[in-house]
């Protein structure tokens, strides 16, 4: 069945944001903190400039071909074969990158809470729920989305507040305090995040209102930029030095929170809740996936792919990486290069392509 | 349509057909006897739609022979006209029918009263000398049956080929009393009664509008029950009227015994365990619905009316929410949806606390509950499983057993269940008291009972395999089937899946009456209500 | 169609059913574990006591409303190579498991403080049970024996009571109050050293095993225990460090009568500034500014003059300094730096620091501290004047 659901833009905004955050929430205090130590929200604010950048360019070489994805248009900017083979790269992206936040979000619930259970239970687990969705279709994604959104938002704030007694900003200075270089460097780790707006790619052919994804996109990468940006503060103000050891900041922090002297122990919930989040974004890929190779294989239902797109993504999540320091690694060497240049990269290209060829035809004209 | 629809549809079709078949192969011939038989002057005798015989006799032979001989109807041989004398027979079900009625107004009318012969005999019987209020021309003989099997009486005259079908309908009834379920503290405390004319009146009281129209269609090959569909014209969405009409006229069945049988042959989802199709047995919320721009179904011989669509967000309304004030009225709507998540995720909660994340609980409950797990046999699941279990044959024995029984049982029960259990120690006290909660908190919705009750043993199941990430995975899966139904169109999660701000005001919140002035898109194409959009009591 | 859809549902049930649960916890397989106390052997290993709540006791308890016999914890003691070690050997003695998420104390022993508690430190931080929220403290002797120490009547388990009486501790100055995080944040900065507050035993007649009681601060660094502040040198730390809430200081005055006065400091700030000039540190200046009330009064004082009240303030603010001088001269002669100048020069000037760490520890020997305290009375009690004593 050809996907017929329509998505409104508020919807859209709640994907987009659900998409970038969840992980983000969970990995980068540690990742900047690295680099950049203490200044890892300037880094933060650097990095959603490139966010822009990047939302920007896909906006327009999206609306340059309307209500058709990237592995449609791909093909008429460079040709049927090389179109073939952007499409076939697009597809590469969203299952590693979804194999990646599968496994990622599976060592996290294992790692603390469940620790003797196999990862495969926690990939089917999540994995179940995800090939209902994109059966069902884009518009019960949207929806959910926008009902668990206001959940996890409002997650990430009540644990920011809870934990304000314990925080100390005077940890935050000094402020570049050793230039600018740790900064820029911790931004650029963190460029494979905020170029996930890729998604757009996939999703703008199925909303409502076209003309207004360019400000509704930026007003997610915004949304996404500040959370992301009290979360970093936050950690570090309560943690200082130590982030930089922790795997997961964020669980440590929500651990450690203690209000009122009896609100203690909310680290299961408060990790339940991320959990709807993370589920979102694995179901968005998943979604975008399918839709990506039922049209690079030109299939027009793309429903019968969602259940076997979706053991591959189990498979592909458990041998992938042997242990945790593994996917670490990974990511470093592998996501953040391939994912920015399938992401930013392939895009840039095509748009300059598409103009010169229009200003072109424009000329003959 | 919705494919499981018509496999239902068409199942049901394939039933009656094999029945009706053999019936209606006796008829064709019992037809074609008396029509050879006995018929001079009849007209075109087909099979399907006998026409009435100007010959009494047969007339009276052919209804005789299809009653056989059911002692409860009454042929009442007359002579109308005191000199003309042309024999007549008034044929009513003697329970059925008013028979004051028929002797006032009819009967003594029609014997004592001189009537002269004249060319439209008929018409000027009904017009001048019978002296009731609704009398219709009927002309075939269904319509004879239909009347007799109604209420109403018929009477046939010799000679004429139409016959008369008067309203003499009374029978004893339950009367508009107050309804089980759906009981108010403030607002009006009429409930629908078995009688469709009753039900229909009780609306016509609160909506005095021309534009409510009523449909009348007619549903079960055996029973032949009158469905009534409700709507206002102008507010109600003609697709939906159109949508529910085709459903109805669908279905084939035996028999419509209550509203039931309509709601789950023409609902959207039937595998899913959210109903699609709300009821309501009180007139002032099927009033209050319509003016929404909802459809109503009114069933005879069934109290309770449904209304189509249905959204999630009706189950947590009840209209006393809209006699009281806003501020108590959102308070018990939170109190509401609390309970709701108490019941389903209360008892699974416990069980993964006990068994797998431990450190959810604060210290000092966490040793009263190890404390009180001590010499236990059971887990935690086996003992909520059990619990639960008995609290639902408790319940079941309430509904069903005679009141008489039921004060000395329910002490047993409690006495039964509660201390002993624990004295004994078979189950823990939290148990105990978690099963209690959760079963009275399944009560507070009436309208989800059913699903909750079977939410919360799968959510335990689920605690019990996974901890708090199977329940969530539960609960993900839940979310994503409750956003993904209609209910004939309308999303069942809206307002707050496909989000809609303007309807956001009457969900959990309850805003003031005079801020409540559009109506919901999703129901009703006509989204402006009349209404002041400021309270009044400001003079100028 | 049909048969599929019964296949995948048996299946399911039996998944479900199946329940090997791999990390299921059930409650009759672990132990609550309220306290832990770690000690040094003689060879080398890690002897653990393990403070175990026996819920069966406190059951009774709130059934019948009695108290048991016994206290409703029990000390198990297990020895083992690691931290992680002796917390399996602990199944070979209890045949349970014991489970760490709700221990509110761990204690340390004297003698393994001395060698250092680097190794301890590491499980303290990996382990996904251990909260951060745990109080750390430091015997004065062994943690065996703290750990036996009598607890009052109105909290049972001893570990929560000793959790109390730190909490309250710090809240009235007389203690710090070190949990985990704030230690890991102490120990892994550019210094090194960081402190955890005492416990001790006294014996008293009438107790078995004798009072714990909550006794001085143990100065670490490196994770080696190197020294202890008394009372008066812990309450100069809580004011260096900006961590008084309360406290009572007592007051000479009037000084010729060799009276006292007591005043309860309420609110106090303490800023670390320290002084740079021409890319060199000067001094490093304390301001502290505190507001209080008077407390308890002498009949020799007039306080409804101002000018009493002023003279009674600048004499409470002569203690604080001097408190406050003599626990820096203390910490210059342990050679630590846990009053965190290291960190506000960082702060102030990070170049600055970068070209100083190395010898910071020198420098700190012979920096200048210069300490302003502005102390304001604002209040005095229900009553103004106090009483003549009539028998002097």
């Amino acid at each position: 069945m050809i996907e017929q659901g329509k998505i409104s833009y508020k919807q859209l905004i709640s994907m987009i944001v659900m998409t970038i955050s969840p992980t983000a929430i969970l990995y980068l205090p540690t990742i900047t903190y690295k680099e950049a130590k203490q200044d890892g929200w300037i880094s933060i604010l650097i990095v959603t400039i490139y966010a822009f950048l990047v939302a920007y360019i896909i906006i327009n070489l999206n609306k340059m071909f309307e209500g058709k994805t990237i592995i449609q248009y791909s093909g008429k900017i460079v040709g049927k074969y090389f179109g073939k083979v952007i499409g076939f790269l697009y597809c590469v992206l969203y299952i590693h990158l979804n194999a990646t936040v599968i496994r990622e979000f599976s060592e996290v619930l294992a790692g603390p809470f469940m620790p003797e259970t196999p990862l495969l239970f926690f990939t089917i687990g999540i994995m179940l729920p995800s090939m209902y969705g994109v059966y069902k279709g884009i518009e019960v994604i949207a929806r959910t989305a926008q009902i668990i959104f206001p959940i996890f938002l409002g997650a990430v704030i009540i644990i920011i507040l809870l934990g304000i007694s314990d925080m100390d900003f005077s940890r935050l200075q000094p402020i570049l305090a050793e230039g600018y270089e740790p900064v820029l460097k911790g931004a650029s780790r963190q460029i494979s995040w905020f170029s996930q707006t890729i998604i757009l790619t996939i999703i703008t052919p199925f909303t409502n209102l076209p003309k207004k994804i360019g400000k509704m996109t930026y007003i997610a990468v915004i949304l996404v930029s500040i959370m992301i940006i009290l979360v970093n503060i936050s950690i570090v103000a309560t943690f200082g030095g130590e982030v930089e050891l922790m795997n997961y900041p964020f669980l440590s922090f929500a651990r450690y929170i203690s209000a009122i002297g009896s609100l203690e122990r909310l680290d299961s919930i408060i990790m339940f809740l991320w959990i709807g989040g993370v589920f979102i974004k694995i179901v968005i890929l998943h979604y975008c996936g399918v839709i990506a190779i039922s049209q690079l294989f030109s299939v027009k239902d793309y429903r019968i792919f969602s259940i076997p797109v979706g053991i591959i993504l189990i498979i592909l999540s458990n041998i992938l990486w042997g242990s945790l320091t593994e996917l670490k690694e990974s990511i470093k060497m592998i996501n953040v290069p391939y994912n920015t240049m399938v992401q930013a990269g392939i895009p840039t290209v095509l748009i300059i392509i598409e103009k010169i060829k229009r200003r072109f035809v424009h000329n003959e004209k | 349509m919705n494919k499981y629809i018509k496999k239902l549809i068409d199942k049901s079709v394939d039933k009656s057909k094999n029945n009706s078949n053999n019936n209606k192969n006796n008829d064709n011939n019992d037809n074609n006897n008396n029509d050879n038989d006995n018929n001079n002057n009849s007209n075109n005798s087909s099979n399907t739609d006998k026409k009435i015989s100007t010959d009494l006799k047969n007339n009276l032979n052919y209804i005789k022979k299809q009653f056989g001989n059911s002692h409860d109807i009454i042929f009442r041989e007359i002579n109308v006209g005191s000199k003309i004398c042309i024999p007549a027979v008034v044929i009513s079900i003697n329970g059925l029918v008013n028979q004051n009625l028929i002797d006032y107004d009819l009967l003594k009318r029609v014997m004592h009263i001189d009537i002269k012969l004249k060319d439209d005999f008929m018409e000027y019987i009904k017009k001048s000398i019978i002296t009731m209020v609704d009398i219709n021309d009927i002309n075939s003989m269904d319509e004879v049956f239909d009347g007799i099997l109604s209420g109403e009486s018929v009477m046939l005259i010799d000679g004429y080929s139409s016959g008369f079908r008067l309203d003499t309908r009374e029978w004893k009834d339950r009367g508009v009393s107050q309804p089980i379920i759906g009981s108010v503290v403030r607002g009006p405390r009429e409930g629908f009664s078995e009688t469709l004319l009753t039900n229909t009146a009780l609306l016509r009281r609160r909506i005095k509008t021309p534009q409510l129209i009523f449909d009348k269609v007619n549903c079960g090959q055996y029973t032949k029950t009158d469905i009534v569909i409700a709507y206002i014209k102008g507010i109600a969405n003609d697709k939906i009227v159109k949508e529910v009409k085709k459903r109805i006229s669908k279905i084939d069945i035996d028999g419509i015994l209550d509203s039931g049988y309509i709601e789950q042959l023409i609902e959207d989802e039937p595998f899913s365990l959210f109903p699609t199709i709300g009821n309501t047995e009180k007139p002032d919320q099927a009033a209050g619905k319509l003016l929404e721009g909802r459809i109503a179904i009114l069933v005879d011989g069934s109290p309770i009316a449904l209304t189509i669509p249905f959204l999630f967000i009706e189950n947590i309304q009840t209209s006393e929410d809209y006699y009281t004030r806003p501020w108590y009225a959102t308070f018990t709507r939170i109190i509401r949806v609390l309970s709701l998540i108490i019941v389903i995720f209360l008892p699974g909660f416990y069980i993964s606390a006990q068994t797998y994340n431990q450190e959810m609980l604060p210290t000092h409950l966490f040793i009263t509950m190890a404390a009180s797990k001590e010499g236990v046999p059971f887990p935690a699941f086996i003992e909520i499983l059990i619990m639960s279990i008995l609290f639902e044959v408790l319940k079941e024995a309430g509904v069903r057993m005679p009141k008489h029984i039921g004060e000395a049982l329910s002490i047993v029960g409690a006495l039964v269940l509660g201390e002993a259990a624990v004295g004994a120690g078979f189950v823990s006290n939290p148990a105990v008291m978690i099963t209690a909660l959760t079963g009275i908190a399944t009560f507070v919705i009436y309208s989800l009972n059913d699903s909750i009750t079977i939410l919360r043993f799968g959510f335990m199941i689920l605690g019990a395999a996974g901890g708090l990430f199977g329940m969530l995975i539960g609960t993900i899966f839940l979310l994503l089937h409750l956003v993904s139904i209609r209910s004939f169109g309308a999303p069942y999660m809206s307002p707050m899946g496909p989000r809609n701000n303007k309807d956001m005001k009457d969900t959990l919140i309850r805003v003031p009456l005079w801020m409540m002035n559009s109506r919901s898109e999703v129901i009703s194409k006509n989204t402006k209500k009349s209404s002041t959009n400021r309270f009044v009591n400001k003079s100028k | 169609m049909r048969n599929k859809v019964i296949l995948s549902l048996c299946i399911i049930l039996q998944i479900s059913l199946l329940c090997g649960c791999w990390s299921k916890k059930e409650l009759d397989e672990i132990s609550i574990l309220s306290g832990i106390g770690i000690d040094n052997t003689d060879d080398d290993k890690l002897l653990l006591t393990m403070q175990v709540i026996l819920h069966r006791e406190m059951k009774i308890e709130s059934q019948s409303g009695k108290r048991g016999e016994e206290r409703p914890t029990q000390n198990v003691e297990v020895i083992g190579d690691s931290l992680i070690d002796a917390n399996r050997n602990f199944i070979l003695q209890t045949g349970r498991r014991g489970y760490w998420s709700h221990v509110s104390v761990i204690v340390i022993g004297e003698e393994l403080a001395k060698k250092g508690i680097s190794p301890i430190l590491d499980v303290l931080e990996r382990d996904n049970e251990i909260r951060q929220r745990t109080l750390v403290l430091v015997a004065k002797g062994e943690a065996k024996e703290i750990l036996m120490g009598e607890t009052i009547d109105l909290e049972v388990i001893q570990a929560y009571n000793i959790k109390d009486m730190i909490r309250i501790a710090h809240n009235d100055g007389k203690s710090v109050k070190v949990d985990l995080r704030n230690y890991f944040l102490m120990s892994s900065k550019e210094s090194y050293s960081s402190f955890i507050p005492g416990i001790n035993i006294i014996q008293t007649n009438g107790s078995r095993n004798g009072n714990i009681e909550l006794k001085d601060t143990g100065i670490f660094k490196e994770n080696k225990l190197v020294g202890w502040f008394n009372e008066t040198e812990t309450r100069g730390l809580l004011w260096i460090l900006d961590d008084i809430q309360s406290c009572i200081t007592e007051v000479n005055y009037p000084k010729e009568k060799c009276n006292s006065v007591f005043i309860e400091v309420l609110r106090s700030r303490t800023k670390v500034e320290p002084v740079i000039k021409n890319n060199t540190l000067e001094k490093i200046v304390l301001n502290v500014s505190a507001s209080g009330k008077i407390a308890q009064s002498n009949e020799y004082v007039d306080i409804t003059k101002t000018k009493v009240i002023s003279e009674i303030g600048k004499a409470t603010e002569e203690v604080i300094t001097k408190k406050m001088i003599g626990t820096i001269k203390k910490g210059k002669s342990l050679n630590v730096d846990i009053f965190g100048f290291g960190e506000a020069i960082y702060k102030k000037n990070p170049k600055l620091w970068k070209e100083m760490e190395e010898y910071w520890e020198d420098i700190f020997l012979s920096i200048p501290v210069e300490v302003n305290v502005n102390m304001e009375i604002k209040r005095t009690g229900l009553i103004s004047k106090s009483k003549k004593d009539k028998g002097m």
